[in-house]
């Protein structure tokens, strides 16, 4: 008797057959809210390639980039135009690399900055520098050129502030908007940026970037190397002016950990935003506040004493 | 065998959480490289349940049920073992699945993701090779 019930109930393939249901379940549950997500992530970017009709627009970006990378005093002003606040004679300088998609950027921005601002930069004891490390892609490349439209005009930082304030709306770190061009364009309008010249600016870069994107993407479908194709996407996009502000950030990135006390390299192994250089030391990472006032004050008494010195 | 299952689910467990750590964000910085790329994507979570979590979810039930099934004289241990041989089933052809997404839709791969596929294939064999009949299992021994 025991047997027969055996023989209708066999553990095994019903626990294969329950696996294959949960799994294709899974499988299933993943490509629906891929497609989900991915509905809502091109509405918004049908939304900022509406702005920039490719074949129109691509003309006037090369131009512009061109303009850009033929006259060599454009790469002098690069170098020396940074996003700046502070006395330009204080005796620290600090030079912060971040990116508008970073949280802890933006963690970073809202808690420990304003006690900086409020010690040391208001009181001229320090050089504020803004560079950028763009590490997520292509919304964040936007941004970062977007930042340097609005520096084009002299008004970075207020652009800075509020574009934080957009890519993590009531300051939750955890989740973000990506913004298109027109919210981008929005930002600018807020800040009483000219915004038909950051239009150009910043839709300029757009249509290089997709045109440097259908580049790759033909590449990609001609079966060559993906390194070769990132790196012909690279090329063609660093001709775009905008493009080669955020390059020589990251220069100047490589130059600065190059310049690094030995007894630093270590950290520069890790790097990521936001980092920063007090003084040619290294901090990486949001860290506390404590930490920087260490280090700032360490300078500031370093600084004082080369002083008494002379 | 069954303590290598253990094992693994355990290793399984700490490359989860480590992924799922990530996910919701490192302690203070941001870095843009494979696993971050792979994080990012719209592929990264389920209805807002990250893939890592769900990781995290399989490795601690068939670690629950590996170690279970250590004892041999629990008369459930096969029943135990088989339940470790689905989980780890559907945990393959998920993590198939998935790296299919890393190489041909995402085109960037993960190491702690792969190492998490490997493992999770790893259990899968040996809880195969074990497998037995627990209706039968009973009356043979």
């Amino acid at each position: 008797m025991a047997r027969k019930v055996r023989s209708f109930f066999k553990p095994i393939p019903l626990v294969v057959l329950m696996a294959l249901i949960v799994a294709a379940g899974l499988i299933a549950a993943s490509q629906l809210s891929a497609q989900w997500k991915q509905r809502s992530a091109t509405g918004a970017e049908a939304g900022s390639q509406a702005g920039s009709g490719i074949g129109a627009e691509a003309g006037s970006g090369e131009e512009e980039a061109q303009a850009g990378g033929e006259s060599s005093p454009s790469h002098e002003a690069v170098l020396t135009e940074q996003p700046v606040k502070g006395n330009p004679d204080a005796p620290v300088v600090i030079v912060e690399f971040a990116e508008f998609y970073c949280p802890f950027c933006a963690r970073y921005l809202w808690e420990t900055y304003p006690k900086i601002e409020e010690e040391y930069i208001d009181r001229g004891l320090v050089r504020y520098e803004f560079r950028n490390l763009v590490v997520h892609g292509a919304v964040a490349l936007l941004a970062a050129v977007a930042g340097e439209c609005a520096h084009e005009q002299g008004k970075f930082w207020a652009f800075h502030d509020r574009l934080f304030e957009s890519v993590f709306p009531g300051r939750n770190i955890y989740k973000h908007e990506q913004l298109d061009l027109d919210d981008l364009k929005e930002l600018a309008r807020g800040v009483g940026l000219d915004l038909a010249r950051f239009s150009r600016c910043l839709e300029g870069f757009n249509a290089d970037y997709n045109y440097c994107l259908a580049g790759y993407n033909r590449c990609m479908e001609e079966g060559e190397a993906r390194e070769r194709c990132a790196e012909g996407f690279s090329s063609c996009l660093g001709e775009n002016r905008m493009m080669q502000k955020i390059l020589e950030d990251r220069r100047e990135l490589q130059r600065l950990i190059e310049e690094l006390p030995p007894e630093e390299r270590e950290q520069a192994q890790r790097i990521g935003t936001p980092t920063f250089f007090i003084n040619g030391h290294i901090l990486v990472g949001a860290q506390p506040f404590a930490k920087f006032k260490q280090m700032i004050d360490r300078e500031l008494e370093r600084a004082k004493a080369q002083g008494g010195d002379e | 065998m069954r303590w290598a299952i253990a094992g693994l689910a355990l290793l399984g467990l700490g490359v989860s959480a480590y992924l799922a750590y990530e996910h919701y964000g490192s302690p203070i910085i941001c870095i843009g490289q494979g696993c971050a790329i792979v994080d990012q994507s719209v592929y990264s979570e389920i209805f807002g349940v990250p893939m890592s979590v769900l990781g995290l979810l399989i490795y601690v039930l068939i670690l629950g049920l590996a170690l279970g099934s250590l004892k041999a004289e629990n008369p459930l241990s096969s029943w135990l073992h088989l339940g470790v041989f689905g989980l780890a089933l559907t945990g393959v052809i998920f993590s198939a699945y998935l790296t299919y997404l890393e190489f041909a839709v995402i085109r960037a791969f993960c190491t702690w993701c792969m190492v998490s596929a490997v493992t999770i294939t790893v259990i899968f064999i040996l809880a195969a090779v074990k497998l037995e009949d627990p209706t039968r299992a009973g009356t043979s021994s």
